[in-house]
């Protein structure tokens, strides 16, 4: 622990997460929990084609059927082109979506809703519908997407914001620093590794729903299972032509996010539905809808090519990422750009570097937001190219990357040159442990006992491999947090955030830190979040920033309540408000002598020069620090049936201080999970017409307890200057490690190397058949 | 939908005779093919409750031959820790599903569902097992052999249902082993699965069987082998040469779950990987049946 970090009396604790209790008891806290009278349930009817227009589409029977009180297509809805991406505004993706239209782009693609009295009446409803496709030639694939000739998925004249539109291409990122063709010259030893990754779903137990109904002022409220209730207002309002004052957004208790709820999928439909009808609705995806009609991770083919001298110091890096954002370009520029932003400031010594890429649209399920967020496509490459450079150059892959790696007080180019899909920000390195997170991992692992030894049990073949990597913490000079914090006369606090709870615990760090600077324990905070009309605005829970930039909204807000509390204090201590502290629900003076907090409130309230103590404060980062981690794999191959069993994992990971270790910890462990499900087993199978041929937790198969490996999660502290009591983030970071490390493993086992995700038992066997033959 | 409840396995067989309807044992499939509209069934017969439908014991069957007899609501879980049965039998249970399937569902269940995968069909099948098939009219025996004709179908005609499966006594004095490959270690569906029975006389195999599931429309004996290995020493044989007997007897598909080829491949492994673990003991390690 950190000399500051040790002073701490709330952080840096693992304290019980405030909703943990409601939430193990089974209080009614989700979107669907509430249940309101005369609700309607809302049915979606999915295009069955990949690409089509709709020649005709008649509702009337559906109309007709008793107990239906509403149908929704492209010819009574709004017209307004948006996108389904809750980013900040103005949002880098494009406009490229309508409510409904009368061409569908993919199979699962919107075509009509209907709302009726029960799910029985609108799913028979739903099936009273007929409509008249034109079925189009479809783009299946991104080599398809670029050729000459290809359809042209979004030949409507009013999207805008897309890069070029008659070759499919949604966005074009091309950065350089130096000259790589004159790097790789100079180089003695090149390197080139292509990957390819899977479509793959987050899979969060409650899928996306939402819950709408009209408040006593006639006021929209959406009650809805979000990780950005801010931009859910916005872009509702934007969609349905209507007063944002108008809508009003609750994010009540969430069954998780993982990037597939930054996005407004639901809200209008259900939201226009309650203004037209008067009556509450309830919209809610089937988990078949959710796979074939959410988002996913944008599958990506990814090139990377190194470029070292003798002596392994990296002299140029270049890395070619094409991104498949399926069917609408929702998030296709940043992940795009996120590819290389987030992984090649790792390899700062490189004078030479080159990052270019395009995002192309295909007839296929749409990519968004996914835990990770480009990053984790990027470092398969990158981590397995770097184990190949230490394999040719005959060096340890730890000694390669120490000697390659970014340091603290060091800064990348790439900092500068590419940001969230325009130029970033130029930033220093401030903490970074890494070299100590290698040091104990590697000891952790066995790694100079177990390396390239190849430890064979009967079929089963031994291996280990690592990699490294870092991330950030929230997107600086765009993000933006606030809190408030207000005193009760009992001293008590009530901490109202705008940021978002998704499960990961930030209601419990934020209020730890709000405590720790106010000198009460835990449950003097009262936490109100999410909620548009009751709390400051905060972008919401992705890019790995709630802990950075909420975090310093709320540490700011709590040190302007601090001083109003030592201002209101000093009097009654016969002391100067700068010399007092705060401590165990009271104000102490240097002399010793105390006053409670709830004395210091009640004078405040009813005694003297009255006044409400409280205050809001923001936060917009001028940087994004990254936390870093290093990976480290043991996994055991079967010659005879392809199957790889990771049989210990080990994450050393420096997040800054860690504001409560044991949630740290958690996201670190789901994170790991999530990404050895992605590495293992995880694959959206799609047709050869484009349907996804799995559609369900029977077919797509996530880690159960059971393919759990034994884990160990090292927090290796550093204190972060800018962040909240000196913390980073750590909630993305995780889910980049498995595939190059289990990659690496495998090739440490039998030698091959795989660049196709996921590492199915056939993948496996096949390259092992084809590098022995 | 009409809901029945028998009390007896006679009051069963007539009331399917008369109703026609489905029977419902642990219902861990027959609900999820209701729930996903697959069936919808006037009547639902529940057997799970009837004593005598349950247990494992020693039992004469119609050939006046000792037997192990399973009764066909004997549950999964009971299958997976019963100290009675053979190795490969009990092995392919723990393969069913997750805990709270195998605590439910029923062996004749995952029988009567006849899905190629079925993780306890290639097990009762290198078992010599045999069914008793229960009407109201009386009783007949299949052998395990000839009781399955296609995914999900079998020789059940409308008005009978499973009662006992038996297995020779003698199969507990057989070293047997059961290998699966699924896409994760619980509740996944085989891939590929392979049952492996033998006596090993003086080092070498004898009575030897061997079955396999996932690889064809229903559960196979792979006869061409079993004549190969026979009388040969565990040492001799390798796995390239399995490669065709193997081959030639199954007709894998290709689906979501894996392609033809990947199938073909991997259900040698499993062979060779069952055999190798029954060779490795000499004898069966049932404590007996009915103890």
């Amino acid at each position: 622990m950190s000399d500051r970090a040790k002073n701490f009396a709330t952080v840096g604790k693992s304290l019980r997460k405030v909703d943990g209790v409601a939430l193990v008891t089974g209080k009614p806290e989700f979107v669907a929990d509430l249940q309101l009278p005369d609700t309607l349930i809302v049915k979606v009817l999915g295009s069955p084609f990949a690409h089509a227009r709709i020649v005709s589409i008649d509702v009337s029977a559906a109309e007709a059927m008793p107990g239906v009180a509403c149908v929704l297509t492209h010819k009574n809805t709004p017209t307004t082109r948006h996108t389904t991406a809750g980013q900040g505004f103005p949002e880098p993706s494009p406009y490229d979506t309508r409510m409904f239209e009368n061409k569908v782009r993919f199979v699962g693609d919107r075509v009509a809703a209907v709302a009726a009295d029960s799910e029985e009446i609108a799913e028979a409803a739903l099936k009273a519908i007929r409509v008249e496709y034109e079925e189009l030639p479809a783009v299946l694939s991104i080599d398809e997407a670029r050729r000459d000739g290809a359809p042209v998925i979004h030949d409507e004249p009013d999207s805008t914001g897309i890069y070029d539109v008659v070759r499919n291409i949604v966005a074009d990122v091309d950065i350089d620093v130096g000259d790589v063709v004159q790097g790789f010259d100079e180089s003695d030893e090149i390197v080139e590794v292509t990957c390819e990754t899977q479509y793959a779903q987050h899979t969060p137990i409650e899928t996306h729903v939402v819950l709408s109904y009209l408040d006593s002022a006639n006021r929209l409220v959406l009650r809805t299972s979000t990780q950005v209730p801010f931009h859910v207002r916005r872009i509702v309002a934007q969609t349905l032509g209507i007063p944002m004052q108008q809508i009003r957004v609750i994010k009540p208790r969430i069954g998780g996010g993982f990037g597939t709820k930054q996005e407004i999928l639901l809200e209008d439909v259900a939201g226009l539905i309650s203004m037209r009808t008067g009556r509450p609705a309830l919209l809610s995806l089937t988990r078949k809808e959710e796979f074939a009609s959410s988002r996913t991770r944008h599958p990506m083919r990814v090139r990377v090519k190194l470029g070292a001298m003798k002596d392994g110091r990296l002299h140029a890096i270049e890395m070619e990422a094409t991104s498949n954002t399926g069917a609408y370009g929702s998030h296709g520029l940043t992940v795009l750009a996120n590819t290389g932003s987030k992984t090649l400031p790792l390899y700062n010594k490189a004078p030479n570097a080159h990052f270019y890429g395009q995002a192309v649209y295909t007839n296929l399920p749409v990519g968004g937001a996914y835990r990770g967020y480009g990053a984790t496509q990027g470092y398969f490459p990158l981590e397995t190219a770097m184990d190949e450079m230490a394999d040719r150059l005959g060096m340890d892959p730890i000694e390669l990357r120490r000697i390659n790696h970014i340091q603290l007080g060091e800064t990348s180019p790439i900092f500068e040159k590419l940001g969230e899909g325009r130029e970033g920000v130029s930033q220093t390195v401030k903490s970074c442990e890494l070299p100590r997170c290698i040091e104990i991992g590697s000891e952790r692992i066995g790694w100079s006992k177990k390396r390239g030894k190849r430890l064979t049990i009967g079929p089963w073949v031994h291996g280990i491999g690592m990699s490294i990597m870092m991330q950030g913490s929230g997107i600086p000079e765009i993000d933006m947090a606030a809190a408030t914090i207000k005193m009760n006369e009992d001293g008590s606090f009530n901490l109202l955030i705008g940021a978002t709870d998704l499960g990961t615990g930030s209601d419990t760090i934020l209020a730890q830190i709000a405590a720790e600077v106010l000198g009460v324990p835990l449950d003097k905070m009262l936490v109100v979040s999410s909620d548009t009309d009751l709390t400051p605005f905060d972008v919401g829970a992705y890019a790995s920033s709630t802990t950075y930039v909420s975090g310093m909204a709320v540490q700011r807000a709590a040190e302007k309540v601090r001083d109003q509390i030592v201002r209101v204090a000093a009097p009654l201590l016969d002391a100067s408000a700068d010399e007092l502290t705060l401590r165990d629900n009271a104000v102490f003076a240097p002399a010793g002598t105390s006053v409670s907090l709830a004395r210091v409130c009640q004078r405040a309230m009813y005694e003297t020069d009255q006044f409400q103590i409280g205050a809001t404060a923001s936060c917009v980062p001028h940087e994004s620090p990254a936390p870093f981690l290093a990976n480290f794999a043991e996994v055991a191959v079967n010659r005879e049936t392809g199957k790889v069993k990771v049989v210990h994992y080990v994450a050393a990971v420096d997040c800054g201080v860690a504001i409560n270790p044991q949630l740290a910890e958690g996201q670190m462990e789901g994170a790991i999970v999530n990404g050895i499900g992605y590495a293992l087993t995880e694959e959206m199978i799609l047709s050869s017409k484009g349907r996804v041929r799995n559609p369900s937790l029977f077919d797509y198969k996530i880690p159960g307890m059971l393919d759990v490996p034994p884990m160990d999660i090292i927090l290796v502290e550093s204190y972060e200057p800018t962040g909240p009591m000196g913390a980073k983030s750590v909630g993305e970071i995780g889910i980049n490690g498995p595939i190059p490390t289990i990659a690496n493993a495998i090739y440490d086992a039998v030698g091959i190397r795989l660049t196709e995700t996921p590492f199915t038992p056939e993948r496996v066997l096949q390259a092992m058949k084809e590098a022995s033959s | 939908m009409r809901y029945l409840k028998p009390s007896s396995v006679s009051e069963a067989a007539d009331v399917l005779e008369s109703s026609r309807g489905m029977i419902l044992a642990g219902g861990t499939d027959a609900y999820v093919y209701m729930a996903e509209g697959f069936c919808h069934p006037e009547t639902l017969i529940d057997i799970s409750s009837i004593d005598t439908l349950r247990g494992i014991y020693v039992a004469t069957d119609d050939r006046e031959e000792e037997v192990i007899r399973i009764g066909a609501c004997t549950t999964i879980a009971e299958i997976a820790a019963s100290q009675d049965l053979p190795t490969c039998l009990r092995q392919g249970a723990r393969a069913v599903g997750s805990p709270q399937i195998r605590n439910l569902g029923t062996i004749g269940g995952n029988v009567c569902n006849a899905s190629p995968c079925g993780d306890t069909l290639a097990p009762l099948l290198c078992l010599d097992a045999r069914f008793v098939l229960r009407a109201s009219g009386g009783t007949r025996v299949i052998a395990c052999e000839d009781f399955f004709t296609g995914p999900k179908k079998t020789v059940l005609k409308p008005n009978e249902f499973l009662e006992f499966i038996e297995l020779p006594a003698s199969s507990c004095g057989k070293a047997s082993a059961f290998r699966m490959i699924g896409n994760r270690k619980g509740q996944a569906i085989s891939q590929a699965n392979a049952s492996v029975s033998l006596v090993m006389v003086d080092g070498r195999m004898s009575d030897l069987r061997v079955a396999v599931g996932s690889v064809a429309p229903v559960p196979l004996r792979l006869g061409k082998l079993e004549e190969f290995l026979t009388g040969k020493r565990v040492k001799e044989v390798s796995l390239a040469m399995f490669k065709e007997p193997i081959l030639e007897g199954i007709r894998p598909i290709d689906d979501v779950r894996s392609s033809a080829s990947y199938r073909q491949e991997v259900t040698v492994a499993l062979v060779f990987d069952a055999l190798a673990e029954c060779a490795s003991k000499d004898s069966g390690e049932c404590e007996g049946a009915g103890a």
